[in-house]
Order: structure tokens, then C-alpha cells, then sequence
């Protein structure tokens, strides 16, 4: 994940300033007063325990070997902490496979239909490369964009040195000034999505800003989605009939 | 019948039907799948260490024990704040009128981490309140969709579309001055309506 981005100004001057995250208020944990828990994933059922392996070992209807039995029971197995594990791919026939597989990219229509199958896009990150993200001039009020977009992440934008307090103030009172927010864009043209890391989700970029006294709030607010109606699923009209 | 989101004010009483939204469900989605030499879908499972085990979808389970290795059952455990205490938890408020503080300003939205967004649909088709939306009020009421100790906000906006929840919850955002420098974690002239979300 980028920790830095290199944007321009309204003037077109660029600069590389720190990108921090911004995490919400904390929820309360699940505990016991005074305890110390911790938290465990676990073997629960063999390979020989599963329901397909059951099925085929004993038929349709295993209940009663399961009473009398316990075949799905393996102690050498169960129970055990699973710690470190490496993914694998298992082929059509459910195999191990020693080859990595082949990856495709499914295409999905809003209406969850598929559109078409395609070899993978691969996207690099863009915000923190030789050509900055640039500053659009294309402002949208405040009460404009939370009715517009949903704004999924937020980063906030901090100096790394006296000159980068002066660029970045700057435009976080200009942006409270025009009570607006500023749309940020990839690419020569600036029009493009921004993309943290590779292959990461594209986003559109805005920035906010706020001031109080000689501090300041600069946040890049992260939308990959704008507020409209949703499309039915297929096979069913608006109200999901 | 599903549960409502329902708000109020004074004598007045709105409520929407809920229908939680995401990208996919207005642009679609994109969707990687690994393909054998034969051209089937494979599976993903995973590998012990030891590499003695593999772990194939539903032979795990998890939880949490006591250092002396008891399980714990989800129905013995309650919600612990930052300072330790015991906080009780928050019904569900669907279904419960939710009494609408006044308008809340846009900056206000923009410092929340958003959870979820649900499209609303109004069962009163006029109300006071829905013209108060349409005229571009923004509401908010106290949200949890199911029981929990967490608890939550929905901002209510509407716009040409129709009527959307935003919840989530108020960000920590800490002013920034000129003396804190800021050292990085490792790991921590188009029209407007030309944005174009659906390519990205």
C-alpha cells in the first residue's frame, strides 16, 4: 500500500507528501472480564471426515455409522492449531496440482449475469510514480458529493517537512474556503482512477480539506461507487419481484 | 416481512425498506478464477506446515480459548471497552422508530468510516420528511442492523436516484500541525457527469 503520493497544486507545482491511514473509533472486543482470550483456528474434520468422503465410504444415509462408529473422528488430526499454511490448487478432479493454474478474469454484469471471460488486466500503482496525480480544478460542493458518491477509504495527507506544510495548508484552507471537494486524477490528462497498489482497486480520488487556527485536515476521500439505484438481479424487476 | 428502517420527528414518521448495495450490484463485478490445463474451474485449499494435512473448505473451525486452552462459548462473552469495562450490548434499531436529530452539514458524512450503504425505498410515498431529503437535508439516526456492541450511525441522503443509508462510524482524524513531522509506517477538464466509474 503506497504511504506516499506525488500530487500537484492549483498552480500545477508537485510535491510528495505522506499518506497515512485513518482508522475509525475502536468497537468493543468479545472477552471474559478479567481473562485473556486468544483467538484460534483449528482443525475441526479430516480429509476422511468430510461429508463427500463420508458419503462415498458409506452411502446416502451414514447417520447411524456416525452414532455407532465415529469414522468422521481422526484424534491424530483434530483439533490440531492450523498455523502457517501454504494455499494450493486442486484440479477439476479435486488433485493436488504441482503446476500453477491458469488464471481468468470473469466479467460480471450488474444483474449477476456473466459478460464475458478475458485473460487477466494487470494494473500497477499510480499514485506515487514520476507523473503526479493531478488536481483536476473540477470542484464539487460538499452537499453535492455525499449525495453523489459513497466514499468507501479515507487517507489523510501529512507533511514531511516545513515546505510540504505550507503546499498541503494551502490547499486544505482553499478546499474549506470553497466548502468543496477537489477530484484528483491519474495519467497525462489527470482523468484517470487512482490505484494504491498493484492490481489494487481503482478508486476516484478527492480531496477535503479543514483548518483550525495553523492546523490543518487534508483527507483523500476514496469512492468506487456512486449512490444510484441498484440493477435487479436477473430474472427479476427493480423491487426484486 | 422484512424489518424497516423507520425515523421520526415530532409527530411525523417515515419509514424504507432496506436493500444493501455495493458496486457490483450497479456496475458489476470482476471475478479472477484459476482454470486446470483442461480448462476447469479449480479450487483453492491449503496445506499444513508439515505439509501432512490438507485443508479442504469446511474442515476448519475457530474460536477463542483460555490461556489454559478451554474454549470459549460465544454465549459466555461480552463486550469490553478500551478501559476494560463491560459495555452492554445494542439491540437491533430496524423496525424501532429512530428519533432524527437536525440536519446534519455535509463535512459531518465525510468523517465517516462507511460500513455499508443500503438503498431505501420510501413505503410513504409523501411524507415531510421525504421532501425534507429530496430538498437536500441529510438525516441521521442511531443504526444497528442486527444486535451487537457495536454501534453505528446512518446518514440519510437522497438524491435523483432515490434514497440511501450510509453507516458507519465517526473517524479519528487528528489535526496536523507544522512541527509534527510525519514518518510513514512500513505498512501503514471533463463535465462532471463524464466521471466515469462503471471502466474503473
Amino acid at each position: 500500500m503506497a504511504t506516499s503520493i506525488h500530487l500537484t497544486n492549483a498552480k500545477g507545482r508537485n510535491a510528495t507528501v505522506a499518506l497515512a491511514g485513518v482508522k475509525p473509533i475502536p468497537p468493543p472486543k468479545l472477552g471474559l472480564p478479567g481473562a485473556t482470550l486468544v483467538f484460534r483456528k483449528y482443525i475441526a474434520a479430516a480429509e476422511t471426515g468430510t461429508h463427500a468422503a463420508l458419503q462415498e465410504k458409506f452411502g446416502q444415509d451414514y447417520a447411524q455409522q456416525l452414532i455407532t462408529g465415529d469414522p468422521e473422528v481422526d484424534l491424530e488430526v483434530i483439533g490440531s492449531t492450523v498455523e502457517d499454511t501454504q494455499t494450493v490448487y486442486l484440479d477439476g478432479e479435486g488433485k493436488v496440482m504441482f503446476v500453477d493454474p491458469k488464471f481468468l478474469e470473469l466479467i460480471i454484469n450488474a444483474d449477476g449475469t456473466e459478460k464475458e471471460r478475458r485473460e487477466p488486466l494487470e494494473t500497477i500503482a499510480n499514485v506515487n510514480t514520476e507523473l503526479p496525480v493531478r488536481w483536476s480544478g473540477r470542484k464539487i460542493l460538499l452537499a453535492e458529493a455525499v449525495k453523489r458518491f459513497a466514499f468507501r477509504r479515507r487517507m489523510q495527507l501529512r507533511h514531511t517537512d516545513g515546505l510540504s506544510y505550507d503546499y498541503l495548508y494551502e490547499i486544505a484552507r482553499d478546499l474549506e474556503t470553497a466548502q468543496a471537494v477537489m477530484l484528483l486524477g491519474s495519467g497525462e490528462k489527470g482523468t484517470g482512477p487512482l490505484i494504491f497498489q498493484s492490481n489494487g482497486r481503482a478508486y476516484r480520488g478527492f480531496l477535503e480539506g479543514r483548518t483550525q487556527g495553523k492546523s490543518y485536515q487534508l483527507m483523500l476521500l476514496l469512492s468506487d461507487m456512486e449512490l444510484k439505484q441498484p440493477v435487479a438481479p436477473a430474472g427479476k424487476d427493480k423491487d426484486g419481484e | 416481512m422484512a424489518k424497516t428502517l423507520l425515523i421520526t420527528k415530532g409527530s411525523e414518521e417515515l419509514s424504507f425498506t432496506l436493500n444493501r448495495i455495493d458496486r457490483s450490484k450497479i456496475y458489476g463485478a470482476r471475478k479472477r478464477i484459476a482454470v486446470d490445463g483442461n480448462g476447469r474451474v479449480c479450487t483453492r485449499a491449503a496445506l499444513t506446515g508439515d505439509g501432512r494435512t490438507l485443508l479442504l473448505s469446511g474442515m476448519t473451525s475457530q474460536g477463542y480459548f483460555t490461556d489454559t486452552g478451554r474454549p470459549v462459548l460465544r454465549s459466555e462473552m461480552v463486550g469490553i471497552d478500551a478501559l476494560g469495562q463491560i459495555v452492554e450490548s445494542n439491540s437491533s434499531t430496524l423496525g424501532i422508530a429512530q428519533t432524527i436529530a437536525e440536519a446534519v452539514a455535509p463535512s459531518e458524512l465525510l468523517s465517516l468510516a462507511l460500513q455499508s450503504v443500503f438503498y431505501l425505498k420510501p413505503e410513504q410515498l409523501a411524507s415531510s420528511l421525504l421532501d425534507r431529503l429530496k430538498a437536500g437535508e441529510i438525516f441521521k439516526v442511531a443504526f444497528n442492523y442486527s444486535a451487537g456492541f457495536d454501534a453505528a450511525f446512518a446518514y440519510i441522503v437522497a438524491n435523483d436516484d432515490g434514497c440511501f443509508a450510509l453507516v458507519g462510524k465517526p473517524m479519528n482524524v487528528q489535526w496536523v500541525e507544522e512541527g509534527q513531522q510525519f514518518v510513514p509506517l512500513p505498512d501503514d477538464s471533463e463535465e462532471a457527469d463524464d466521471l466515469d466509474f462503471d471502466a474503473m
